[in-house]
This record gives structure tokens, C-alpha cells and sequence, in this order.
């Protein structure tokens, strides 16, 4: 008799969890710009993966010959002042700011959660990092990312290293008010009146809910690295000059802006198409976390 | 108003000090020597320990770092180690363009946010409103410099109807002058029209629906009385913020800016130091615009507490 009323529970919290999961799938599904936004965050990633299937060119190789030539059959994007072919230039771009992106958001991310988490565990702690984190954010990030590559030289490594020290401290910030916010609640009170070491808490209990905010605010940081690469790359303290990035394209085209339109135009709408869909794909993550701030 | 006004100045101290901290670790503390960097691969080991010892590279780090701090602080930036100048004439010299272009870009910026901001709040969900959401979206993912770059091949290249490079100072006549800063300064106005018009919708929206509003409308007052007069004032305060963080983001997206329209400011010096691998030049800048920051805030404050007495008490 209990084994079936056990399995009567069972399916019917299985049924509940399918419901949740239907009405979940519905309301992001509803959420039309979220959609558009996923979708464009899906093609770049599918782009800077199967780059090499994509490209049509060695985006490095070079005919002199060919310079400048405006968009055809041969070369769909036409080419550069090198005579390198834009489309798998373009492409392959596609993949160093995704690839920069990600990088970044994802050591900022979990730098500035590690940050943020053991700062509210201390008063003292807190106004250490607290105060760094200020003296960090005084100095505009673009300003600093130039400094610190001018220091360290034209590398991807080093613009990622840039960046992701540039957005640690705002990333910081939002998980300690965040950690504040919940180590303030009852159930965290429970856990300490049981005993529970303040590690368990802070990595069980505190850390699962601030996961939502962080994993926001590393999209909006993934789109923000995606225009300060192009604008490193643009003033020449980015990747080495040569590399494919939509930097580099766009510092090429801004060169040979009477000759050839077509190296702004694609790198450019390339780039704000990645970075709206990122901005979008965002705006709906945090729709889809918190649907009472809609 | 005292007290605060007090409080206010002297919590930048930490701040100031923290900043000139990163300022000089970025410098010192970044593997390679400075001496190395500016003399480039091909000089000899003596040639960068001769230029070590007179830059005094070889002190302590504290020693190094109080050294730099006191001649800071007696108005000593230093000397320009490719032109031999003194780093704050240069600095002063370029700052003409940089402080023209940031105030025209900010006109733009406020022409454009505000009157659609107040629009959009006023008429929420309405077509105006969903408008100003679209347009905002495309500003945010439209970085400056693309921006700058597609509206140089449209106005300047195809069309003709500004320089497509190049800046004439003030003295030179009004209209060339605002003619050659025009595409710049849209540029820039633009992606921060974007944030703003954001958040004057929404504080807008929200001192749209005070209390005191429902009375003001109650008493009569005219609609556009209501909105210019008593709600924009309870708006600005959170109006100001944003505008002291586009003025900063401006003065440091004028790095590509200028260097894109080859306009003779701050910002392209500061690139033009990258290349020439002078660090004293960039050091300074780097610090003068993270304290002109600062004081921004410091300021923004100050106006709070002059605009919304209550904030003073706080």
C-alpha cells in the first residue's frame, strides 16, 4: 500500500516538474527579443567554432594582385589592401571575439564572484577589496586595457588579461551586494544555528543564489569585450597587426575609406549584430531568472 | 551643508590615493622594463640599464612611488621621454579639441535623451515609447568608434558634407569649426544618448507617479508645467550621475575618437604615446582623467545635496 502511494507521489512530482518546465519553455519562448537574441548568440558561436568549414580563403593568405576588390563571387566580402579575402577574415574575427568574450566574462566572472562572496564574509575585508575595487573603477576601463597593453604588448592573451582585470571590479561589487542581500535571510540563520561552517554557507547556500546576477551581468560583460577587442585591436594595442579581428578589418578600412566601403560595412554590422544579440540574450536571462523586475 | 559638503571631499582621498597606486603598479609592476619597452628590441643591455639609472628605475619601489607622488603633487608631471617637453604643457596643449568635442558630444547626447526620455515615460507603451526602446538598443550595441567610421563613409566620403579628417580650432570661425568636430562629437553624443535616454524614462516614470504630481494636476497645473517644472527637478538627480559618467566616458572614448577623425586632442595624444612607448605621457593622462572622475563624482554629489536637501541628511 505505501510502496504505490510512494509511486503515486513520485510521478506526480515528476508531472509537476514537467509542468514547470512546459510553462518556463513557454514564457521564454514568448519573450520574442530574448529569442532573436539566443539565436544570434547561437550562429556566432556555431561561426567562431566551424570557422575553417565557413571560410572560403586562408584568411593570412595573401595576392597583391587581387588588393582592394570590391565583393564577388570570388571573394564575397572582396578583399583587403593586402589582397586578403574579408569574408574568411571576417569569420575567422568571428572567432577571436568569441573566443576573447568568453575568456574575459567567464575570469571575470568567476574572480569577481570569489571576490565579492569572501568580501561580505568580513568587515574588514570588505572595505580592503571594497576600496581597491573603487580605485580600480576611477580609471576608465578603455583608458586602462590601453595602458596595460602598451605595457604588455599586442597579444590576444594580453587583451584578454586586460579586459578581464578592466571588469572584475564591477563584477565583484554585484556579487558581494548580492551575497549581502541573502546572507541576511532566515534560512541562512537556520543553517548557522545548525552548526553549518561558514564555507558550507557561503559555497552551498549563498553562492547557488547570486549564480542568476552573475551569469547576467557576464553576457553584458561578454558584449562589452567584444567592442573594446575591436577597439583595441582598431587603435593597433589589440591583436598583432594581421591577425584576423573586425578590429584590425575596420583599422584597414578606416585606411582605404575611399576606396573600399565594404571593409567597415561587413566587419561592422558583424560586430553590433554580436554585441545586440548579446545585449538581447542578457536583457532575456534576467527576465527568465527574476520575472517579478519585468 | 558644511558638514557634508566636508565628508564628500575628504572620502576622495582614499580613492585618489588607491588610483595613483594602480597607476603606478600598472607601470612598474607589469613584466618588462619601462627603459626596455621605450627603447625598443633593438637596444644593448648597457643602453637600458644607462637609461634605468636616470630614470631612477633602479630605487625601491616605495622609494620610486614617493618620488613620483611628490613631484606629482608639486605640479611636476614629468618630461616627455620622445619630445622632451614637460608631459603637462603637452597635456595642456591638447586639451583645446578634447574639451570642444566632449561639450558639443554632450549637447547632442542631451538633445537627443531628453526630450525622447520624457516622451517615452510620459507615453509608456505607446509607439514614441517602444521607439526610444529600439533606438536605445542599437545605440548600447553600436560602439562609438563604428559608429564615427559609418558615419565618416556616409556624410564625409559619399556625401561630402563634412571633412572626413582633420580639426579647425575656434579662432578659425564658428561653422568650420563646428563642421569639423560635428561627426566626432555625433559619434560619441549618440552612444551615450543611448544610456540616458534609458534612465531619464525610467526616473521619469517614477516622479511622474509621486504623490505630489497627483496633487499638482489636482491644482490645477498645467501638464507641461508639471513635467518641466516638478517632475524633471526630482528626475535630475538621477539625471546627473549619468551625465557625470557620459562626460568621463567621453573623455576617454575620445581616445579612438580623435584618433579615428585625426583630431589633435588628449585622446589622440595618448595613442600617439602608445606607439612612441612613452609612459610618463601616458601615466599622467591615464591619472588626470581617473582624477577628473573622481572629482566628477565629488561634484554630482555636491549637487545632489544642493538639489535634494534630504540627501544631506543622509
Amino acid at each position: 500500500m505505501t510502496s504505490t502511494s510512494e509511486k503515486d507521489l513520485y510521478l506526480l512530482q515528476k508531472q509537476m516538474l514537467q509542468e514547470q518546465r512546459r510553462i518556463k519553455l513557454r514564457r521564454l519562448g514568448r519573450n520574442r527579443v530574448a529569442v532573436i537574441g539566443t539565436l544570434i548568440v547561437l550562429v556566432m558561436a556555431v561561426i567562431a567554432i566551424a570557422a575553417p568549414l565557413i571560410a572560403t580563403h586562408d584568411p593570412y593568405a595573401f595576392a597583391v594582385a587581387d588588393r582592394l576588390q570590391p565583393p564577388s563571387a570570388q571573394h564575397l566580402f572582396g578583399t583587403d589592401s593586402m589582397g586578403q579575402d574579408v569574408f574568411s577574415r571576417v569569420i575567422y574575427g568571428t572567432r577571436t571575439s568569441m573566443i576573447v568574450g568568453l575568456c574575459v566574462s567567464v575570469s571575470a566572472g568567476v574572480i569577481g564572484t570569489l571576490l565579492g562572496l569572501y568580501a561580505s564574509t568580513s568587515k574588514v575585508l570588505d572595505h580592503v577589496l571594497m576600496r581597491l575595487c573603487d580605485g580600480l573603477k576611477a580609471i576608465p576601463s578603455i583608458l586602462f586595457a590601453i595602458c596595460l597593453m602598451t605595457m604588455l604588448g599586442p597579444d590576444i592573451k594580453n587583451v584578454i588579461l586586460s579586459l578581464a582585470i578592466t571588469s572584475i571590479p564591477n563584477m565583484a561589487r554585484i556579487a558581494r551586494s548580492e551575497a549581502l542581500v541573502v546572507r541576511e535571510q532566515t534560512y541562512v540563520e537556520a543553517l548557522r544555528s545548525t552548526g553549518a561552517t561558514e564555507t558550507r554557507i557561503l559555497w552551498l547556500h549563498i553562492a547557488p543564489n547570486i549564480i542568476s546576477s552573475i551569469i547576467v551581468q557576464m553576457t553584458f560583460v561578454f558584449a562589452s569585450s567584444i567592442i573594446q577587442e575591436a577597439a583595441l585591436s582598431f587603435l593597433g594595442a589589440g591583436l598583432p597587426a594581421g591577425a584576423p579581428s573586425w578590429g584590425n578589418i575596420l583599422s584597414d578600412g578606416k585606411n582605404s575609406i575611399y576606396n573600399a566601403w565594404w571593409l567597415i560595412v561587413y566587419p561592422g554590422i558583424f560586430t553590433m549584430l554580436s554585441v545586440l544579440g548579446f545585449n538581447l540574450f542578457g536583457d532575456g536571462l534576467r527576465d527568465f531568472f527574476d520575472p517579478t523586475k519585468v | 551643508m558644511l558638514r557634508y559638503l566636508c565628508k564628500r571631499v575628504l572620502s576622495t582621498i582614499p580613492v585618489l590615493f588607491l588610483v595613483s597606486i594602480v597607476v603606478f603598479s600598472m607601470i612598474h609592476l607589469t613584466p618588462g622594463s619601462p627603459a626596455r619597452s621605450m627603447l625598443g628590441p633593438e637596444a644593448t643591455e648597457e643602453q637600458v640599464a644607462a637609461l634605468e639609472e636616470v630614470m631612477g628605475l633602479n630605487d625601491p619601489l616605495p622609494v620610486q612611488y614617493v618620488n613620483w607622488i611628490s613631484d606629482l603633487l608639486h605640479g611636476d608631471f614629468g618630461v616627455s621621454v620622445s619630445g622632451n617637453e614637460p608631459v603637462l604643457s603637452m597635456i595642456v596643449s591638447h586639451m583645446g579639441p578634447t574639451i570642444s568635442v566632449t561639450v558639443f558630444a554632450l549637447i547632442i547626447d542631451l538633445l537627443i535623451a531628453l526630450p525622447l526620455g520624457i516622451l517615452a515615460a510620459r507615453k509608456k507603451g505607446a509607439a514614441a515609447d517602444q521607439l526610444v526602446s529600439v533606438v536605445s538598443l542599437f545605440g548600447v550595441s553600436l560602439p562609438d568608434f563604428l559608429l564615427g567610421l559609418l558615419l565618416m563613409l556616409l556624410f564625409a566620403v559619399h556625401l561630402g558634407w563634412f571633412p572626413s579628417s582633420g580639426y579647425v580650432p575656434l579662432s578659425d570661425g564658428f561653422l568650420a569649426h563646428i563642421r569639423s568636430i560635428a561627426l566626432p562629437s555625433i559619434a560619441l553624443g549618440f552612444t551615450y544618448s543611448a544610456l540616458m535616454m534609458r534612465m531619464t524614462k525610467t526616473a521619469m516614470y517614477d516622479a511622474l507617479h509621486k504623490d505630489y504630481i497627483k496633487f499638482a494636476k489636482a491644482k490645477g497645473v498645467h501638464a507641461s508645467g508639471i513635467v518641466m517644472i516638478h517632475a524633471l527637478k526630482n528626475a535630475s538627480v538621477k539625471l546627473l550621475t549619468i551625465v557625470g559618467q557620459a562626460v568621463v566616458g567621453m573623455l576617454s572614448g575620445a581616445a579612438v575618437i580623435e584618433t579615428l577623425f585625426v583630431i589633435p586632442g588628449v585622446g589622440q595624444l595618448i595613442v600617439l604615446s602608445i606607439s612612441r612607448r612613452d609612459y610618463e605621457v601616458i601615466q599622467a593622462i591615464v591619472l588626470l582623467v581617473a582624477v577628473i572622475n573622481v572629482a566628477i563624482m565629488l561634484l554630482v554629489d555636491i549637487l545632489y545635496g544642493l538639489i535634494d536637501p534630504r540627501i544631506q541628511i543622509e
